[in-house]
């Protein structure tokens, strides 16, 4: 079951970076029927009938893939909705991954669900529990480790960024900039400018810090 | 020191009036591994020639042998009884000639007695062959000639031939008197020639009852008897031979592990404490822990036979052949053979370093450039992990174990966990990393580059490669070997030069630079003077990987006999084991010459490529027979492709980042180049692997569920993925269009 799912992961992965390259290059016909295509492979697999079989890591992994897949084709409460299920993986199968809890959050901003203000404590939760992950050693196996993972060092940037420490995001972009692919980057800094883009237009009185930290990433990029 | 010698004599064709004789391919090779075990260094006589010459070689044989020696003469093939004589017929020798009694240029006299030294020869005859025409009043072996120091053994008795068994060795004919011969000194039972007599007569006569064929009785000849001759029939002049104990025949579902014990552990003790613990090591838990760790290498390996190794998941007990051998018995001639292949086809060598004995050093060597498994170095004799010790430059980064001998209690439990464990990560390892290496000249003889000048051959004419001590007290032997041996050169080779690697002035590492010269010079001499474990490590080496094999030679103060020995005397026994074996060329500082000028002589006659029943070669040949059963495979293109870019730019980097990217640290303004260039090269490697499954494999037209199938999914969606994220949409799309198209094409 688990490598079903990995092979179906691989498959999303590749209508999700053919949309990505036919939308920049102004293909949008085609980046929708990719996106699209990559969707109703993960409704498919999804839809199995005992989702506690699978390994969590790959039944979270899943349910945040469709939700970027929502996100690329403007569906965001639905991908609300996929974070939503994913963060709650993430937590009652005390997965170290936090990129569902984090989407979920940012989510919520970006559908006008919640304040930046008014998800302070949870986001402030969450980055305390990333650092722990980052600094617990007793986890560690020589197999993998959180602090290998590019995204942790993302999510904690993200979470620093939204709580208005935008020294300790910019030190945390770093690490994830060099840790990660060159275009996962890339990927971070449209979400961060679609929240503070929402949050701007909404009127939140937050949304000041979340550009700066998304100019902070954008310029870090530019000089790289 | 006593020398026992033995020459082997075959004649298989003949001139008219005489039959060929095709048990003759047997007999010799048959004999020549019983002698070899029973402690005789082995000669064979080649079959082409003539009567003078072959009477010549048996005449300086005699000769030779001196006070203390036994030199053994064996003939296979026919006698002829002139004259009252007893004769040998050479190869393609008439029968007119040969009885022609006027004329005895035509064949060889059996009487070897009055050219005897002081020491003892036996000449075993297996010739008395057709009765129809031999036998009469001028009986074969009817001749009363010899003595106390010149025994001649017969192959049957009066009125009686020697017969051939058919079918009697591996489904080919054999001499009845050669096999029973060969059996009875093999057996271990039967040290003095009485007890040899006794054993292979009573051989005879099975074997003859078994065939239905007439009597033959075996019997020694040895003229008048003597106060002497009851002595002489009674000494001990054949050790009990030591049986090879490596497995006959590599299984490719079984685990085979060699251990090589040191001359200084293989006295202390009946069984070793070593050896003790490490058959502990491959039995119960421990015996588990190393097959599973076994298993995770081998399982599923295809070799380059075409066979692919199937290992069980958890037999009980554990399919493990472990062969143990002290190092003064790996060089006995008729083991020395079956050594070299164990070393080759062994998943696990364990050789105990004791001491850095020169036998076990030059084992190493054969074992490094032919092998990458797993071989564990353990030193003992009081040694244990971070105590202070020389190790051979050559080995300085070789990561030693210890088997010192716990004291008691818990301690010997930690010892065996502690080797173990070291079995279990070399697999591991080994599994996981390509270039796995535990000794260290598999790579640098293979990685040479991809000139064509970077493989050649470096001639005499360039330089002869002298591997040898680099000790102080070597350095007048090297000033005067040199001399000596460029002076000889010197007749033939204009610019004559004869170099140590630190004559060649290369910056490269050493162990780049001296396997590549050891690999490519063609003339190469070894000095084996100071017992330099680095010199026996190369020389291993080379006789391992180049078919010009290597001229030993030894300042003769330096063998048991000489006045410099006493340091050596632990190793006594390997050291002439491998003087028997290897004949080193021996030379005294300021003295007697000749043996340089022959040694040199050799060395610019060496023709690989022309040279027939060559010796210097062995090693190279064994090793290459070897390897044609137990190689493994290069990996398929595809997949190398696919490792070379996984490990560049792993897949699963995108979803979870990157452990351990070197110099991800590109600095505050600086481009991240470093990164980008191995995604790029990663994703360049990645296309040429899914081209090279879409059209040379044609995996596309596989089942769905051929794992190669499903590689070529994977790969081809990997590959468009990573070009849809550099914006190379065209090509992205291509792969993906032809993965639907199989995809359609199947459903």
């Amino acid at each position: 079951m688990s490598n079903q799912f990995e092979a179906v992961l691989r498959k999303v992965d590749v209508q999700r970076t053919s949309g990505d390259a036919y939308r920049k290059a102004g293909d949008e016909q085609r980046a929708l029927a990719a996106f699209q295509k990559g969707e109703g492979l993960l409704e498919g697999v999804l839809n199995v009938p005992n989702p506690e079989d699978v390994d969590a890591k790959f039944l979270a992994e899943a349910h945040g893939a469709l939700g970027g897949i929502l996100r690329r084709l403007g569906r965001r409460a639905e991908a609300l909705q996929a974070y939503r299920k994913g963060a709650q993986i993430e937590t009652e199968r005390g997965l170290d991954s936090t990129y569902n809890r984090l989407n979920s959050i940012k989510y919520r901003l970006l559908t006008g669900a919640d304040t930046l203000r008014a998800l302070e404590p949870e986001i402030k939760s969450l980055a305390t529990f990333i650092e722990n992950s980052l600094t617990d050693t007793s986890k560690a196996t020589d197999k993998s480790d959180v602090r290998d993972s590019g995204w942790a060092w993302a999510d904690l940037a993200d979470c620093n960024a939204l709580l208005g420490d935008l020294d300790k995001a910019e030190k945390y972009y770093i690490t994830f900039i060099e840790k990660s692919e060159t275009k996962s980057p890339k990927t971070a800094l449209d979400v961060l400018n679609d929240l503070a883009t929402h949050l701007d237009e909404s009127g939140d009185p937050d949304a000041a810090r979340v550009r700066a930290a998304a100019a902070s990433l954008e310029g870090r990029l530019d000089r790289k | 020191m006593q020398k026992r010698r033995a020459l082997l004599v075959g004649i298989e064709e003949y001139g008219a009036g005489f039959l060929p004789l095709r048990a003759v391919r047997q007999d010799v090779p048959f004999m020549g591994k019983a002698l070899g075990s029973c402690g005789y260094e082995v000669e064979e006589v080649l079959d082409d020639q003539d009567a003078v010459a072959l009477g010549k070689r048996l005449r300086e044989f005699c000769e030779a042998c001196d006070e203390g020696d036994v030199h053994v003469i064996y003939f296979s093939g026919h006698g002829r009884s002139v004259a009252g004589k007893d004769y040998l017929v050479p190869a393609r020798a008439n029968r007119d000639q040969v009885d022609d009694k006027e004329n005895d240029y035509s064949r060889v006299k059996t009487d070897f007695s009055e050219h005897v030294g002081r020491g003892l020869v036996v000449f075993i005859i297996d010739a008395c062959r057709d009765g129809a025409t031999a036998k009469g009043r001028e009986e074969f072996g009817h001749e009363r000639v010899g003595g106390p120091r010149f025994v001649r053994f017969f192959g049957c008795s009066h009125n009686e031939i020697c017969q051939v068994f058919p079918k009697g060795h591996n489904g080919e004919d054999i001499s009845i008197f050669s096999k029973a011969l060969g059996e009875a000194l093999q057996s271990g039972q039967c040290c003095s020639l009485n007890e040899v007599l006794g054993r292979t007569t009573d051989k005879c006569l099975a074997i003859t009852k078994k065939a239905a064929l007439p009597v033959q009785k075996p019997r020694l000849s040895f003229g008048e008897m003597t106060a002497e001759a009851p002595e002489m029939l009674k000494r001990r002049i054949f050790d009990p031979p030591v049986v090879s104990p490596i497995w006959k025949q590599f299984d490719s579902q079984r685990m085979h592990c060699l251990l090589i014990i040191s001359e200084s552990e293989s006295r202390k003790k009946h069984e070793s404490e070593f050896h003790w613990m490490v058959k502990q090591a491959m039995t119960g838990g421990f015996g588990s822990r190393v097959w599973g760790a076994f298993r995770s290498y081998a399982n599923d390996r295809d070799l380059i036979n075409g066979k692919r190794r199937v290992i069980e998941e958890s037999p009980d007990p554990p399919l493990i052949n472990l062969a143990t051998l002290a190092v003064n018995d790996a060089f006995r001639d008729h083991v020395f053979d079956d050594v070299v292949r164990a070393l080759v086809e062994a998943d696990l060598v364990i050789f105990d370093v004791t001491s850095f004995e020169p036998g076990v050093l030059l084992l190493m060597g054969i074992r490094s450039a032919s092998r990458r498994g797993v071989s564990l170095s353990m030193h003992g004799g009081g040694w244990r992990e971070l105590d202070d010790i020389n190790v051979p430059f050559n080995l300085s980064d070789l990561s030693l174990g210890s088997h010192t001998e716990p004291e008691g209690g818990k301690e010997e439990d930690r010892v065996t966990e502690t080797l173990v464990q070291r079995i279990e990560y070399g697999f591991r390892q080994l599994a996981q990393q390509p270039r796995y290496q535990d000794l260290p000249a598999y790579d640098a003889l293979r990685q040479l580059g991809p000139l064509y000048e970077a493989a050649s051959t470096i001639f005499a004419s360039t330089h002869v490669l002298a591997l040898a001590s680099y000790r102080k007290p070597y350095k007048r032997n090297w000033q005067f070997l040199t001399n000596q041996v460029k002076g000889f050169l010197r007749s033939r080779i204009s610019k004559p030069e004869i170099v140590r690697l630190v004559d060649l002035g290369n910056p490269q590492l050493v162990s780049q630079f001296l396997y590549e010269q050891i690999r490519r010079t063609a003339a190469c001499i070894v000095d084996w003077t100071e017992y330099s474990p680095s010199t026996f490590f190369e020389l291993g080496v080379r006789l391992a990987v180049s078919e010009w094999g290597a001229i030993q030679v030894v300042d003769d103060r330096y063998l048991p006999e000489g006045e410099q020995f006493h340091k050596w005397e632990g190793m006594a026994g390997q050291i002439e084991n491998m003087r028997t074996l290897f004949n080193p060329f021996t030379y005294r500082l300021d003295g007697d010459s000749s043996q340089i000028r022959a040694a040199v002589d050799l060395l610019l006659d060496l023709n690989p490529g022309m040279d027939q029943s060559s010796k210097y070669d062995r090693v190279y040949r064994r090793v290459s027979e070897t390897i044609q059963e137990i190689a493994e495979a290069y990996t398929p293109v595809h997949k190398q492709l696919m490792d070379a870019a996984d490990a560049l730019h792993n897949p699963r980097q995108g979803r979870e980042g990157a452990p351990q990217i070197l110099f991800r640290h590109s600095g505050e303004n600086s481009k991240q180049y470093a990164k980008t260039e191995s995604e790029r090269a990663a994703r360049e490697l990645r296309i040429a692997a899914w081209l090279y499954m879409e059209y040379r494999v044609k995996a596309g037209h596989l089942q769905l569920n051929d794992p190669l199938r499903e590689l070529y999914e994977q790969l081809g969606e990997e590959s468009a993925s990573a070009l849809f994220a550099a914006d190379e949409v065209e090509l992205g799309q291509l792969i993906l269009d032809s993965l639907q198209e199989k995809r359609n094409k199947h459903e």
